[in-house]
């Protein structure tokens, strides 16, 4: 590994961008996690103040515990990052086009927290702390969530570098599908409950992949800020898939990790079901768990998914739409060939007051509810505002115990199977 | 008179404190006041705060709302000497960074201790802008201490190792190896290497004292260094 960058570009600054060159840095920055949310006037004041810099493979461009006052953004060319402790080095990351690096030192005054390398050839747009502060210092809230994305950063990378060994625990992981025919059921929030759930029981082999097209919205829910995405992996090359797909999985400070699909709407059309599939082959050998946030379509990625779920929760709310919605869907799955013992039914109040009641839904669905999940409130609006995940805050809501008894009902078949299979 | 000017320091601190923390919105001070030393003020709380946070923010924008901040940028422009090196002094320490394209001006006063405040300025302003102001200033006079010490400061990571890799060169490159030795990043080694094997006999003596700053006592052959 080289020791020192070789860079090269003219003097940054020296001449004024073409029209042309802050139109391609624009779409460079619209695409980095926080900055994509800036207004285009901001965008075009950034585009012109940042310096582009050209890297070589297996160049170092910055140095663990070395100070920093810039925000590197990739344009293109992955970059490798690499946490060291003497003898060794864990590589914790590995950024691609459209995610930065080097927030960590700028926003929050500290030394760098891992060495950044160029994997090959690398284009990079500098930002620095003077030109940042000088077009966004009145910006408070694009700052102060800057800077929380800087803190999670920090504080996963840590993470990841204490659970630098976690594929070794344990063999094939276990792909649960949460899907609710019917948008509104609250399939998201229980599906978060779920992870909490599981992950207190299973501390690193828990995963969330939401894929709740187009809006995937559980890192939200958790308090957490997406930097990457499965969409963005969809041209990632076959030997750094497996490192880029774990490079973009998101901690939650309580335990719990989560896997965003897409970042913006229109990405969701990158995901694939050879996408799904090559994702899901990876976090089957990492994870123990792995719950997934379907969206309510029955498309090619859907049933890519249940295809390789081994437990299929069909969750509904207590009206009638939701309830026919669920048993068509569970008629599908029926045919589609998923065996009955591994499908569930949840039913969850959205509101005080049910349209329909718990005898009418299983006489509907011609079979019995597993799982109830009473009406719990305001708490979840509130958990989400908070960033909470009810399940490991306050588990005497309602949401969290049917979260816990859906998580008995899932391990219970889990090992049962497994048993089985023996 | 010195128990005045104590008293008038107190109570410039106290203001400068309220605003930082929140407590008043605005923050009225003389400007002219020779008797006062505000840019020491301002320092003092860069160095509590930090020159990037909230709270410096907040005496800023309390600066702003006074018209004092356009009050500094235009002093850049009098006619007296002395008021542009106040002004000079008091933009960098608010980092003011609207006020670079003024300094980038007074680098080619005839008067030195002016072209001395506005590097200095420059160098405590920092970023992109106000580093390659100091780089241009360096292409027209000769290496003076004081323009090396505030191109070190201003310059952003990887400022002055792309400077030194710049073809052609733009720069004068004895100047940024010195620079990028006081900066003292790891970054800088390979760019000093390659200038220690093909600059110029002042390039090479300038890189080897930045290489010696940095650590690398030895020059180390080229294919070692990766």
């Amino acid at each position: 590994m080289s020791a020192v960058a070789r860079i090269s570009s003219p003097i940054p600054g020296s001449r004024k961008p073409s029209l042309h060159e802050v139109i391609r840095r624009i779409a460079v920055l619209e695409r980095a996690p926080v900055f994509f949310a800036l207004p285009e006037k901001a965008l075009r004041a950034l585009a012109r103040r940042v310096r582009r810099i050209s890297v070589r493979a297996g160049d170092t461009v910055v140095y663990q515990g070395e100070p920093g006052d810039t925000i590197f953004f990739i344009e293109h060319g992955p970059c490798r990052v690499v946490l060291q402790h003497a003898p060794t080095e864990v590589a914790v990351a590995m950024l691609a086009e459209g995610d930065l690096f080097g927030e960590g030192a700028c926003m929050l005054s500290r030394p760098q927290q891992a060495s950044v390398y160029a994997q090959s050839d690398c284009a990079l747009l500098a930002l620095d702390r003077s030109s940042l502060f000088a077009v966004l210092g009145r910006d408070r809230d694009f700052l102060a969530e800057l800077t929380t994305f800087a803190r999670q950063r920090v504080d996963s990378f840590a993470a990841m570098e204490s659970r630098a060994g976690w594929g070794a625990v344990h063999g094939e992981g276990s792909v649960v599908a949460m899907y609710a025919p019917r948008g509104g059921a609250g399939a998201t929030c229980l599906s978060l409950n779920l992870v909490g759930v599981l992950a207190m029981r299973h501390p690193g082999q828990v995963i969330l992949l939401d894929l709740d097209l187009p809006y995937a919205h559980a890192a939200l829910l958790a308090g957490l800020v997406p930097a990457s995405c499965l969409a963005r992996l969809a041209d990632a090359p076959p030997d750094a898939f497996e490192e880029l797909l774990l490079s973009a999985i998101l901690y939650h400070p309580d335990g719990p990790m989560i896997l965003a699909g897409a970042l913006r709407p229109e990405e969701a059309d990158a995901i694939t079901a050879d996408l799904i599939t090559r994702a899901l082959a990876v976090l089957r050998r990492t994870f123990r768990y792995i719950v997934v946030d379907l969206a309510p379509a029955v498309s090619e990625p859907v049933l890519a998914c249940l295809d390789a779920a081994e437990q299929v929760v069909v969750v509904t709310a207590p009206d009638l739409s939701s309830v026919k919605s669920a048993g068509d869907a569970l008629q599908i799955l029926l045919e589609l060939g998923v065996p009955d013992g591994r499908l569930s039914v949840v039913l969850n109040h959205r509101s005080s007051s049910a349209a329909v009641e718990r005898a009418t839904v299983e006489r509907l669905l011609h079979r019995r509810v597993d799982v109830e999940a009473a009406f719990d409130g305001a708490r979840p609006d509130i958990a989400a505002l908070k960033g909470q995940i009810l399940s490991l805050t306050t588990q005497r809501s309602e949401i969290a115990k049917a979260a816990a008894a859906l998580a008995d009902l899932l391990e219970t078949r889990s090992s049962a199977r497994i048993g089985g299979s023996r | 008179m010195k128990v005045r000017a104590n008293f008038k320091r107190s109570t410039l601190r106290r203001s400068v404190y309220l605003v930082a923390t929140g407590g008043r919105e605005t923050l009225n001070v003389d400007l002219s006041d020779a008797g006062v030393d505000l840019p020491r003020a301002f320092d003092e709380a860069a160095a509590q705060f930090g020159a990037y946070s909230v709270e410096f923010q907040r005496i800023a924008m309390g600066l702003k709302r006074t018209g004092a901040y356009d009050t500094v940028v235009d002093q850049l422009a009098a006619a007296d000497p002395l008021r542009r090196r106040r002004s000079a002094r008091l933009a960098g320490a608010l980092r003011l960074e609207q006020a670079v394209p003024w300094l980038g001006g007074l680098l080619r006063a005839t008067d030195a201790q002016t072209r001395q405040a506005a590097a200095r300025a420059l160098g405590r302003i920092g970023g992109a802008r106000s580093a390659e102001i100091l780089l241009r200033a360096a292409c027209r006079r000769p290496m003076t201490p004081s323009l090396v010490i505030s191109l070190a400061h201003a310059s952003p990571d990887l400022f002055l190792e792309t400077a030194l890799d710049s073809r052609p060169v733009e720069a004068p490159r004895e100047v940024v190896a010195v620079a990028a030795g006081l900066r003292r990043r790891m970054a800088s080694v390979r760019p000093l290497l390659d200038l220690l094997a093909s600059g110029t006999p002042r390039e090479r003596a300038a890189a080897r004292r930045a290489l010696r700053s940095l650590g690398v006592a030895r020059p180390v052959p080229r294919g070692m260094a990766a």
